[in-house]
């Protein structure tokens, strides 16, 4: 028994009873060592595959991820499995390595770093920040490792390929697009914009908020039919979307449009204006999950662009597989304008589950 | 800068020296599971990249030793790189200049930290987790939420660079180690901070002005945040508006895996390198063995708590042998 103040009697057999605490410590450290070497043991053994040069039966293929949220998740189990198809149909090995820097540039470049060492035959990379993931690039260079600068648009052409297929000023436009043709449509109408942002150190995404504000600033100006009278970040969060969404109504009570840089941002401001029994009011999004093509055919959400994830994966994996065993590609191929769909109530019903 | 007396022996190595010890331990388990750890450029990879954070935990040592703690540390890194990389971007602005201006923001705003805490008495905590607010408005104030590029390359060369064959951030470490070494054990300053930590009263009556000292402690934190700013900044030649992001709670885990108590009181600069190349090989062996990124995160914490787990047995087990050998001493002197 262990205490500050309690002495424990002699044992029976004459030994001392502190020798048998200390026997106890040292067992349970000696524990403690032997379940750390056996969970490392328990480690998936992608390590435990004897590196071999990767040869005309096995591509490695690397993957540096920026985040993975609900989409970038989609599309990563997409490619997956089109390695597994790659594989049943011509019998090379794919072996996948795959890292998240979950939005943190000093991370990313840690994480190249780490890819590099294990010599894959091409390195996929989706930069966090156009700038500051520019010296993974470098690294892969140096290292002669084949790289892609893989849809975050990374601003660096020193990568084998730029492939291009989320263009988030593009997807800006988009929206800004819809709501040009809705005024068109709807001659007496104007529109009190509030557009809610990403997250303030995500400069790939930031350009959806530039795309859509540049388009409306350059058809109608700063005070003309469609103004943004508020802009705020919510970090890709609903919740702080709701919160923002509050504020606003309460702030701006003629506000009739808020325009999201996600959906889930989007079903944020969706939720505060139907508990509010506000009617009218437009709210629009990006990526076209579930939630709001349900919204759409509700009538509560106005409209989303769907990003044809599959399309993408497939895209990709073709594209990394090319570029793993050489062969000779474009170096820039952009495949934005085919996989960005943009759907509200005249053509959801092709996309409903 | 321990408080035990040296008694010399192989367990009280090992008792002193627990984060290399452990450290020891977990290379030799990361080379089981990846052929690739034990690798030149792997190795040189994990130092490399926990040269910021060591530089932020050895200020963060003598923080937490003399009883304090700084939350803003992360923030305080973004603002700092962005002045940093705005000035040097000024024309025929030299570097120099440039990280000067780094060291005096950072300086700055850590006596700014400290005034707080000295005037108002309150509580550091609460202190540097509102300004860590503060700061990273300030940053986005600043930038205007656009990360500064297109730097000088003698900017881009302190964090990517070589000296012969070793990285300069690994020889700026080094310096930073070596001084903060000497500056926490061998100056009046550094004991009398370590004191405070210890028993601030106690320290007061004998004459340690606490005001003076926590400033000191403070600014020293600062010259820390500066020169890994300016190492960060370098590493990605841009200034980031979310650099630094969540390098408190490494530096945290570092210091206390190295054996500085949150308490304070006790200070180990050694402890607190071993410590953060504890958490870099952590991240690495996770990173190679391609375990699944999710699973990182929870990997990762349990581990560091292992790794406290272990450190806080095997301190008990130090005690009672200590104890132990004292009454047999004193019994054999009888």
């Amino acid at each position: 028994m262990k205490g500050r103040h309690y002495v424990p009697p002699r044992a029976r057999d004459g030994r001392d009873e502190n020798i048998h605490i200390e026997e106890d410590h040292v067992k349970k450290l000696k524990g403690i060592v032997l379940c750390a070497l056996l969970a490392a043991t328990l480690v998936p053994c992608g390590a435990a595959d004897k590196k071999s040069p990767a040869g005309k039966d096995r591509l490695v293929i690397a993957y540096s991820f920026h985040a993975l949220d609900v989409s970038m998740s989609a599309m990563w189990k997409g490619i997956q499995a089109f390695g597994k198809k790659y594989e049943a149909d011509t019998g090379v090995k794919i072996k996948f390595l795959m890292t998240n820097a979950d939005g943190s540039t000093e991370k990313q470049l840690s994480d190249v770093d780490s890819l590099i060492v294990q010599k894959p035959d091409v390195i996929m990379i989706r930069a966090v920040d156009c700038d500051g993931s520019v010296p993974a690039f470098k690294a892969c260079v140096k290292a002669g490792i084949p790289c892609v600068n893989d849809l975050m648009g990374a601003n660096t052409d020193i990568a084998t390929v730029k492939f291009m297929a989320v263009n988030n000023n593009y997807l800006g436009r988009m929206l800004a697009i819809r709501l040009e043709k809705y005024l068109d449509e709807n001659p007496g109408a104007s529109l009190n914009i509030g557009f809610i942002d990403c997250d303030p150190a995500s400069s790939t995404a930031l350009q959806r908020g530039v795309g859509f504000t540049d388009y409306l600033t350059q058809k109608f100006g700063t005070k003309g039919r469609a103004k943004i009278i508020a802009r705020k970040y919510a970090n890709w969060s609903t919740t702080e979307a709701m919160a923002v969404t509050e504020d606003w109504l309460q702030r701006y009570p003629d506000i009739n449009c808020i325009v999201a840089a996600n959906d889930e941002m989007g079903l944020g401001a969706m939720n505060v204006i139907n508990a509010a029994g506000k009617k009218g009011v437009l709210i629009l999004g990006i990526d076209g999950i579930d939630a709001a093509r349900q919204g759409i055919k509700d009538g509560s959400y106005f409209a989303t662009i769907v990003l044809d994830v599959a399309q993408i994966a497939k895209y990709d994996f073709d594209l990394a597989v090319s570029v793993a065993k050489g062969e000779s590609v474009e170096k820039n191929y952009d495949i934005s304008s085919k996989i960005a769909t943009l759907v509200d109530s005249s053509n959801i019903a092709g996309y409903l589950k | 800068m321990r408080g035990r007396k040296k008694t010399g022996g192989p367990m009280d190595l090992l008792m002193r020296n627990k984060a290399f010890f452990i450290l020891a331990v977990l290379v030799a388990v990361a080379s089981c599971v990846s052929p690739v750890f034990l690798t030149g450029a792997n190795l040189m990879n994990v130092v490399r990249q926990v040269c910021p954070s060591a530089i932020i935990g050895i200020g963060f040592t003598l923080v937490v030793a003399s009883g304090c703690i700084d939350l803003s540390v992360g923030s305080l890194i973004a603002l700092v790189g962005v002045v940093a990389a705005l000035v040097s971007k000024q024309e025929g602005m030299p570097l120099v200049v440039a990280m000067l201006a780094a060291a005096a923001v950072g300086v700055a705003c850590e006596l700014a930290n400290a005034a707080l805490v000295n005037v108002f008495n309150l509580p550091s905590f609460i202190v540097t987790l509102a300004m860590m607010s503060v700061f990273k408005g300030a940053t986005y104030l600043i930038t205007g939420n656009a990360p500064i590029t297109r730097i000088p390359e003698s900017f881009v060369e302190i964090g990517q660079g070589y000296a012969g064959v070793v990285p300069i951030p690994v020889c700026v470490m080094a310096g930073v180690a070596a001084l903060g070494y000497v500056v926490i054990g061998k100056t009046v300053f550094g004991r009398h901070a370590v004191a405070i930590g210890g028993n601030a009263e106690a320290a007061k009556v004998c004459g340690v002005d606490l005001a003076n000292t926590r400033y000191g402690v403070y600014a020293m934190m600062g010259v820390c945040v500066a020169i890994a700013a300016t190492l960060l900044t370098g590493r990605a030649a841009s200034a980031q508006v979310a650099a630094g992001s969540g390098m408190e709670m490494d530096a945290v885990a570092a210091v206390v895996i190295g054996g500085t108590p949150l308490s304070g009181g006790i200070a180990n600069v050694a402890g607190t390198i071993f410590g953060c190349l504890l958490i870099g090989v952590i991240n690495n062996m996770l990173n190679i063995a391609n375990v699944n990124s999710n699973w990182q995160l929870i990997a990762k914490g349990l581990l560091i708590i292992l790794a406290i787990v272990l450190d806080v047995q095997s301190t008990k087990l130090g005690a009672r042998i200590a104890k132990k050998e004292k009454a047999t001493e004193g019994k054999a002197a009888i």
